[in-house]
């Protein structure tokens, strides 16, 4: 058997996603040395890989191909890389909206994390560190610009999104890694800022424990992977000296707390998301999907539970959104530059469950009928969209309905459809809930400082740790309360020197 | 019986595959067997089985899928890609990302001289692809 890694550090940090990564930031900037583990590989500037099968296989959990047990299965899409699901992500920025700060407040206690006051100051610094802006004009392609004229034409709230991606060249490919280093994702952002302060980065090295005694987080121990195989090559053991932080995403966040012996009624459940479908439109003229950013242009319906989103996919992804089979559908691919697609984000009522061991997570999830009915209106008000933007035909992905759509009046009947949740191909990306926050130990495992009920010095600080999900992107406000809990640990640990 | 699956991709894409195609099936391979769902995992192995022992699906003829019309196949494609049960959508889904796939990959290899990384009017996005032969 290899020998075992040994070392220390005052505060080990599991995963360098959006929550990972921006405590490890705080954590350094005081004083603090800390030691960062990720399961997934380092992707060097300039060796992003361009073939978008080569992206999944690298920097994506498995593939991509993460999906819920029962029928539908619904693909729950994370990075698995450093930098996390940042790495991969569209670069798009929201801030918490106002009643779901008012609702943890009163709900779960979480005062210190979501007053006005401290969450607000947390975004200006986010917006400064990260580059936030809205889309230049130049950059909105003819996807998103689309999208505008469907917006306006049929009278809704559509805004240019605002993302963190300041030198964004507009290649839309922010799926398999900006190739320009522009997307402020945490890779390029915050881990090299804490690596520049002596913060140590561990690719590859997965966590299968936090070792607890007597309350108290010791330590984590785990094994280091092959980077081509990533079979097992190694173990290591890091010492904590101050604490152990886990920022390693809503699904494996509960399983390593399980695994390490935390117990809590509610560890693994009220998995929450924000699951999506899209729909492709046929132009007459070319659109140019291929350039402008991925996504640009956004219609925020919240009161009626969805969002709407331009987003430019790769070839091989559109390709596979064209219906038919055969000469037909070879007809409709050959000329890829007439399409349009546009996707919706559900704020869905339904909670789930992750169970099951690390690396074979069983996660159960099943949209409820009202999740349905407002994913089947979104999905109408899409098609009617591309109608009023001048689409010839349109494409609503979904069983039941006919599958190519050539008026608009087919598109307001959509609307009503009696679709079932299988009909959908949906996938999410937003994901809540698991480690859920609260005050009081019994709606919550960890607390208002995001520490868990039962422990001195173990901490939980990614999308997990939200007790609802939120009706908007969620990876600033990942980063902006995890910045909030970080900055309390580090003066708690300070502290108690 | 594993000549067959190239068969049902040719039915996919309305032609014979090539060899690129047939290569990417590999892929297709690795990402089914990536799938954490166990049921769309074993579903979609089952679908690519169907696919081998055709017969099955095609109302018991003793024929293999190769002798079958490609007007057959094509509307047995038609109606699995409608089915209500999503595995058997996903079942074409695969093979058209299968196919997108190969031919991504050749029409990039094709046009990778012509473009800079981190153009923005490079091979990444799908304006230059159109432009592809
Ligand atoms: C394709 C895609 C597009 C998205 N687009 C947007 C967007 O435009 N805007 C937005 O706001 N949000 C977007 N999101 C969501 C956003 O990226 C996530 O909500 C956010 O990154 C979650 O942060 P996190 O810290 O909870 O987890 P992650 O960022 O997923 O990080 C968790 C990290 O922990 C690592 N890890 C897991 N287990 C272990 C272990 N045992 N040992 C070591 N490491 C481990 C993982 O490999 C991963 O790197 C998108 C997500 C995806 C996947
Ligand atoms: S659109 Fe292209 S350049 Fe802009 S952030 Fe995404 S990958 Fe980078």
């Amino acid at each position: 058997m290899r020998p075992v890694q040994e070392s220390s550090a005052d505060v080990v940090v599991v995963g360098t996603g959006a929550g990972g990564a921006t405590a490890a930031k705080v954590f350094t900037d005081a004083g603090l040395e800390v030691v960062l583990l990720e399961e997934g590989p380092r992707i060097n500037r300039g060796a992003q890989p361009r073939a978008l099968l080569d992206a999944m296989a690298g920097a994506f959990r498995n593939m991509g191909s993460q999906a819920t047990a029962r029928v539908p299965p619904i693909v729950f899409l994370q990075g698995c890389v450093v930098g996390g699901s940042t790495a991969i992500n569209s670069g798009i920025i929201w801030r918490m909206p106002e009643d779901v700060r008012r609702d943890w407040e009163t709900r779960f206690g979480l005062h210190d994390l979501v007053s006005d006051a401290v969450l607000d100051q947390a975004f200006d610094t986010l917006d400064r560190d990260l580059g936030v802006a809205p889309v230049a004009r130049e950059l909105l392609g003819g996807n998103g610009l689309l999208m505008e004229k469907a917006a306006m034409a049929m009278g809704l709230p559509g805004e240019v999104i605002s993302r963190n991606a300041p030198g964004c060249k507009g290649s839309a490919r922010c799926l398999q890694g900006c190739p320009n280093h522009a997307r402020q994702s945490m890779d390029v952002s915050y881990v090299p800022q804490a690596e520049s302060r002596g913060a140590r980065v561990l690719p590859l090295h997965r966590a299968q424990r936090v070792v607890l005694k007597r309350g108290r987080a010791q330590g984590v121990e785990g094994t280091v992977l092959d980077r081509v195989t990533r079979r097992v090559c190694g173990r290591f053991r890091i010492h904590a000296r101050r604490a152990v932080v886990v920022s390693a995403g809503t699904i494996h966040s509960p399983l390593l707390l399980a695994q390490s012996g935390v117990r809590h009624g509610l560890l693994g459940r009220r998995l929450q998301s924000h699951p999506g479908c899209a729909v492709v439109g046929r132009f007459t003229h070319p659109v140019g999907m291929g350039t402008g950013a991925t996504q640009t242009y956004e219609v925020p319906q919240r009161s009626r539970g969805y969002k709407l989103e331009s987003l430019s996919l790769p070839p091989e992804l559109l390709t596979v959104r064209i219906p038919g089979v055969g000469a037909a559908w070879r007809e409709r691919t050959q000329d890829l530059s007439r399409y349009a697609q546009w996707c919706v984000q559900a704020r869905m009522e339904a909670q789930g469950r992750v169970r099951g061991r690390l690396g074979s997570p069983r996660i159960t999830y099943t949209p409820t009928p009202r999740d349905v009915a407002r994913s089947t209106e979104a999905l109408g008000v899409l098609c009617e969209m591309m109608f009023a933007a001048g689409a010839e035909e349109v494409y609503p992905g979904v069983s039941g309905v006919p599958p190519i759509v050539r008026s608009v009046d087919e598109a307001r009947a959509l609307k009503g459809a009696p679709l079932r949740a299988g009909d959908f191909h949906f996938l999410a990306s937003h994901l809540f809930g698991t480690v859920c926050a609260c005050t009081d130990p019994r709606h919550g495992v960890v607390n208002g400082e995001l520490r868990c009920h039962e422990t001195d010095n173990l901490y939980v600080m990614d999308g997990s740790v939200f007790p609802t999900n939120m009706g908007v992107n969620p990876q600033h406000s990942i980063m902006a309360v995890s910045m909030l809990a970080a900055q309390r640990a580090a003066e708690r640990l300070r502290s108690t020197e | 019986m594993i000549r067959q699956v190239p068969v049902v991709l040719g039915a996919v894409c309305g032609r014979e595959p090539n060899e690129v195609e047939a290569r990417a099936l590999t892929d297709a391979w690795s990402i089914v067997a990536q799938r954490s769902n166990r049921l769309a995992r074993w579903g979609m192995a089952l679908a690519l089985g169907f696919a081998w022992w055709s017969p099955l699906l095609l109302q018991g003829t003793p024929r293999t899928l190769r002798r079958v019309s490609p007007q057959r196949r094509e509307a047995l494609l038609v109606r699995m890609s409608q089915h209500r049960w999503p595995v058997l959508r996903e079942f074409v889904l695969l093979f058209k990302f299968v196919a997108a796939l190969a031919r991504f990959r050749e029409e990039q290899a094709v046009q990778a001289s012509h473009f800079k990384v981190g153009d923005a009017s490079g091979p990444t996005g799908l304006g230059d692809l159109r432009r592809a032969p």
